[in-house]
């Protein structure tokens, strides 16, 4: 008996060994939407009998490999009914997988809890990724579907404030988020002053915000990174699909080019608020004034070969905001990317994408007899090649490089008719920026996976053009013309990107990352409000790069079979380089703006808890984050430590939907804020008969702490033929909350003798109705 | 740059309000203000000398008495200022004189403040005019004057203005109350700046003041200006004005050398 258990004993050790001993095969594939043949992201294929997997890419490729066998196949993915067949694996497969939409194929039928534990054995952590189908059903203002406002109830993602798509990443400011559609950046992801964001929803697939443990294909900014992909267009029909609300109208146009070969999406929007204005304006001056922004979003997909695939897509947006014969500002972004995905083999696929940004500003005063304009902005052209490797099943490589080309225009002031005023230009400003990297998942074990990267990005500010030496008060102590595109100053910075996870148990996992970001571009801006005069500045011979170190921990767990997700992960930032501003420091059209700039360091530390039901009739989640953020520079409260404006330190985001069947559905959003951290005076003295706020300590007040309700119903017709029609209540703000935009210390206007703090909002309850339809 | 402002308003005036709200403010320990210039004309010239109170306390002037204030020039010259009123330190023989550098000094409470300002050129003020802008008199608006004030700045880079208008010999609009101007944009170009009061009426006789002070001067203007419309979200951060004071002192002391010119409201 010993004899048979020994041996019993040594197949079971020596048993893996034959088995990988057999020769391997691999699988490789697209997975696409049965209905549209939209390629699907994120997409989790799993192999049981192997206890691996693997999920598809941003092209809905996917590849593994695995020692000959048969193997059953589970593809899922959330909102879409997961499919399983089985394989005999004796050579190299190629799939093609269509999933159906659920509520499309299971219709009144309760549907079955898929196993989705994919945020306890996926890799990534500090990753949020959220589907349009839950992004829809959120209420928002004017009833407008806008990604960046949703990714806000996410945990340690904060709003920038009323009216602002701004995000505060885990301490970061706005600046520091990389904001990506279709691989391209968006400079100025608002609209309307902030009010709404520029990513039109129809025109959306898919969204995936990482807030650490970022991969080394990423890279350029601080604190996080918002990837947008737009949707590629319907290959199977042609598809018309719009909304008609009360701010502003959309329409999109899918079709295929070639039957599952090709597809093409035209989406437009366009708000109609001046109409109004026109209409009920009461003076003549509001009358003549425009009010609007428009964009336009396009996307081509071609399949050339069943390797080679290209894609080309646009987005052009524009605000126009003014008053006849006054002044004038339109402002916008441009972006374009072409896109060559193509697989070598089973193994190696490879993206390619040159990619075009714009982010332009104009103004136009006019003065009497004579008019001005100022023009201001950012263009990159850049290049990326990603390749994605498989080589075995233990094994996912991806290495590539990116080069970015940045020409800043930082303003430039024309005039004509009369002149009052000489014409400004400021140098255009040329920056390089080269990245190479490479990262490798490594399944070490089937409980420990470690994604170990690495980041170089070198950086060069480059001639032509003037540089300015300053001393320690901010004045020019030299200037040196560079006249050729020579290199000014050069940074170099080397990134780890390092992440862990280890299995529990069957329903709970550790995750570990350490992240080193760097940013070498930063915007300059002076006011609350974000407005398009913002400035884009690089780094240069004053301005040092920014950097960024981020540790964090997290421990995910399921209950219930995966019906609810909960996770807490706790983070660590060290910032070096932040920038702050001078008293009265004047960043518009100053050719020396550098001078304007305070140099520090920052610290960021919380915990995140979030749990989440994705699964039932009732789903959504609460998110509370508990952090801190503190910024210490040598000029400002005497080098200590004080809290930066993005400090929050509670902060929790309820999100509740109610699916009532096949008509009704609901939803409800909670939110509550610490305020921001403000400035405000601590005495008051006169001066020419004024009287002046005296203020001592930066950031020394809080706003009042920020919370609302809103909700929403929507009310969908029944399908006829081939119309759907789709009703959205929704009201903002519901028990009319006067959350605080600005705090301003003036004298009282009845009694100058007096002084008084005017708070002021934007928002009361807002009630909004839309009608979307799609035939 | 300011004429962006009531645009950006505009938007927000559509949905916005504004209620008056309470807070808690802490009291710091008062300090020490001080207001006054020397310029191109005969004194006395005036020293104002002031602390902070609270912020939600009673506004207003707070004197500061028995500080010892001096005036000295670069020419040899040192005045001691009397006090004639309350935080009122008066100049006797002083006579401000251009291209000479001041310097203040107030010693109060065993600590010293000091301020420096060179007196630059005057420049010429090229003509002035006024216009009429007719208002709707069912709703008891009869109208209003404002002035056009026009010189044309020296091709030197380095000069700053301020204006000051005066309404039959009173003082209406004080250097603050109007913007003050950098030539870096305008460098050597003539300008016509429009001076607006809805007190000057017809009849009125106006006086203009085109008011050249140094660097410091105007960064203080510019920054005060600032700070009284801090706290809207258009505008910039709170902060204190850019003073030229030593050692903690608030508010500003320049030297100025000012042209006016008078003009007859029709």
């Amino acid at each position: 008996m010993k004899l048979i258990r020994f041996l019993a004993f040594s197949f079971f050790l020596l048993g893996p060994l034959l088995l990988s001993a057999q020769q391997k095969f691999t699988i490789s594939g697209i997975v696409k939407d049965s209905a549209t043949g939209e390629t699907v992201i994120g997409a989790s294929i799993a192999i049981p009998e192997a206890k691996t997997g693997t999920t598809t890419n941003a092209y809905g490729f996917f590849s593994i490999t695995l020692p000959q066998g048969k193997y059953n196949i589970e593809i899922s993915f959330v909102g879409r009914r997961p499919k399983t067949f089985s394989i005999d694996l004796q050579k190299n497969e190629k799939l093609t997988v269509e999933l159906s939409d659920e509520s499309v194929a299971l219709q009144g039928v309760e549907i079955l809890a898929t196993k989705r534990d994919n945020n306890v054995t996926s890799t990534t952590m500090s990753t949020d990724h959220l589907d349009m189908q839950t992004i829809k059903a959120i209420p928002v203002l004017f009833g407008e579907t806008d990604i960046l406002k949703t990714i806000t109830l996410l945990p340690g993602v904060m709003s920038a404030g009323e009216g602002n798509t701004g995000f505060y990443v885990r301490g970061g400011g706005s600046d520091q988020n990389l904001i990506l559609l279709d691989d391209a950046t968006v400079y100025n992801a608002s609209h309307l002053l902030g009010f709404f964001s520029v990513f039109n929803a129809d025109a959306v697939k898919d969204m995936n915000l990482i807030k650490g443990g970022i991969p080394a294909d990423y890279g350029g900014r601080l604190a996080s990174v918002l990837d947008v992909h737009m949707n590629e267009g319907n290959e199977k029909k042609y598809t018309v699909k719009g909304g008609i609300g009360l701010i502003a109208s959309r329409l999109t146009i899918e079709g295929p080019i070639v039957k599952d070969r090709g597809s093409f999406l035209i989406s437009g929007r366009r708000t109609y608020a001046d109409v109004f204005l026109h209409l009920f304006g009461s003076s003549a001056a509001i009358r003549s004034s425009s009010l609007y922004f428009y964009d336009l979003n396009v996307k081509a997909n071609y399949k050339v070969t069943e390797k080679d695939r290209l894609f080309l897509s646009g987005y052009f947006g524009r605000d126009v905001f003014g008053a006849s014969g006054l002044f004038g500002i339109n402002w916008g972004n441009a972006t374009g990317t072409l896109r060559w995905n193509h697989i070598f083999n089973d193994k190696l696929f490879l993206n390619t994408s040159a990619i075009v940004s714009d982010y332009q500003y104009t103004i136009n005063i006019t003065a009497g007899s004579s008019n001005f304009a100022i023009n201001s902005g950012v263009r990159d052209y850049s290049l990326k090649e990603a390749f994605e490797y498989y080589p075995n099943d233990k094994n996912k490589i991806k290495f590539g490089l990116q080069s970015i080309y940045h020409v800043f225009t930082p303003g430039t002031l024309s005039t004509n008719g009369t002149r009052l005023i000489n014409d400004l230009n400021i140098d255009q400003k040329y920056a390089l920026e080269d990245a190479v990297y490479v990262s490798d998942e490594i399944t070490i074990t089937p409980k420990l996976t470690i994604v170990a990267g690495l980041r170089y990005v070198l950086y060069d500010q480059l001639g032509p053009g003037k540089v300015f030496h300053y001393d320690s008060t901010g004045a020019i102590t030299d200037t040196t013309v560079y006249k050729k595109p020579t290199v000014i100053q050069q940074y170099g910075s080397l990134e780890p990107r390092i992440s862990a996870r280890y299995v529990l148990n069957k329903v709970s996992s550790l995750k570990a990352s350490y992240t080193r970001t760097s940013q070498f571009i930063q915007l300059l801006s002076n006011t609350t409000a974000s407005t398009p005069t913002d400035l884009w500045v690089p780094s240069s011979n004053v301005i040092k790069p920014q950097l960024c170190d981020q540790y964090a921990l997290g421990y995910f767990r399921n209950l219930k079979d995966n019906m609810f997700e909960t996770s807490v992960e706790v983070y660590y930032k060290d910032m070096q380089n932040q920038i702050d501003y001078k008293p009265g420091a004047n960043i518009v059209l100053n050719p020396v703006v550098e001078s304007q700039l305070y140099f520090g360091k920052g610290r960021s530390y919380g915990a995140e808890f979030l749990i989440r039901k994705n699964v039932g009739k009732f789903t959504g989640w609460v998110a509370y984050t508990l952090s801190r953020t503190e910024r210490q520079f040598q000029y400002i409260n005497n080098d200590s430590w004080y809290p930066a404006k993005q400090d929050r330190t509670h902060d929790i985001s309820t999100v509740l939907m109610y699916n009532a069947g096949k008509k009704w559905s609901f939803g409800a959003v909670w939110v509550y804020a610490t305020g921001n951290a403000v400035t405000f005076p601590v005495a008051q003295y006169q001066f020419q008969g004024h009287t002046v706020s005296y203020y001592s300590d930066r950031n020394g007040y809080r706003m009042p702490a920020y919370h609302r309700l809103d909700l929403s119903a929507t009310w969908k017709r029944p399908k006829r033929k081939h119309f759907e029609g789709e009703w959205d209540f929704s009201v903002y703000n519901v028990y009319d909350r006067h959350n605080a935009y600005s705090i301003q210390f003036q004298q009282d206007p009845n009694n100058p003798a007096q002084t008084q703090a005017v708070k002021t909002w934007l928002f009361g309850v807002i009630p909004s109705v839309t009608y979307n339809f799609k035939f | 740059m300011k004429k962006l402002i009531p645009l950006f308003i505009l938007i927000c005036g559509l949905f916005s309000c504004q209620e008056v709200i309470t807070i808690d403010l802490n009291s710091v320990s008062p300090k020490v203000v001080i207001e006054g210039h020397v310029d191109n004309y005969p004194g006395p010239y005036l020293i104002k000398l002031s602390t902070t109170t609270n912020y939600f306390g009673a506004a207003g002037f707070n004197p500061l008495s028995g500080a010892t204030v001096i005036i000295s020039d670069n020419a040899g010259h040192a005045e001691t200022l009397h006090e004639s009123s309350p935080g009122n330190y008066m100049t006797s023989t002083l006579v401000g004189t251009i291209g000479n550098t001041y310097t203040l000094s107030v010693t109060s409470s065993g600590k010293v403040y000091t301020s420096i300002s060179t007196m630059p050129d005057t420049v010429s003020i090229d003509s002035i005019s006024s216009a009429y802008r007719p208002g709707t008199p069912r709703n008891g608006n009869i109208g209003s004057y404002s002035v056009t004030l026009s010189f044309t700045d020296p091709t030197a880079l380095g000069n700053y203005y301020g204006f000051r208008l005066y309404r039959n010999g009173i003082l209406l609009n004080d250097l603050v109350d109007n913007r003050v101007i950098s030539d870096k944009l305008i460098n050597g170009n003539a300008q016509h700046v429009r001076l607006r009061n809805s007190e000057m009426l017809f009849g009125d006789s106006v006086r203009v003041d085109l008011v050249c002070f140094d660097k410091n001067s105007y960064d203080f203007y510019n920054t005060l200006q600032g700070t009284l419309t801090a706290g809207g979200p258009f505008s910039a951060p709170s902060a204190n004005p850019v003073t030229n004071i030593s050692n903690g002192g608030l508010g500003s002391f320049g030297a100025y050398a000012y042209r006016k010119r008078t003009i007859q409201l029709p």
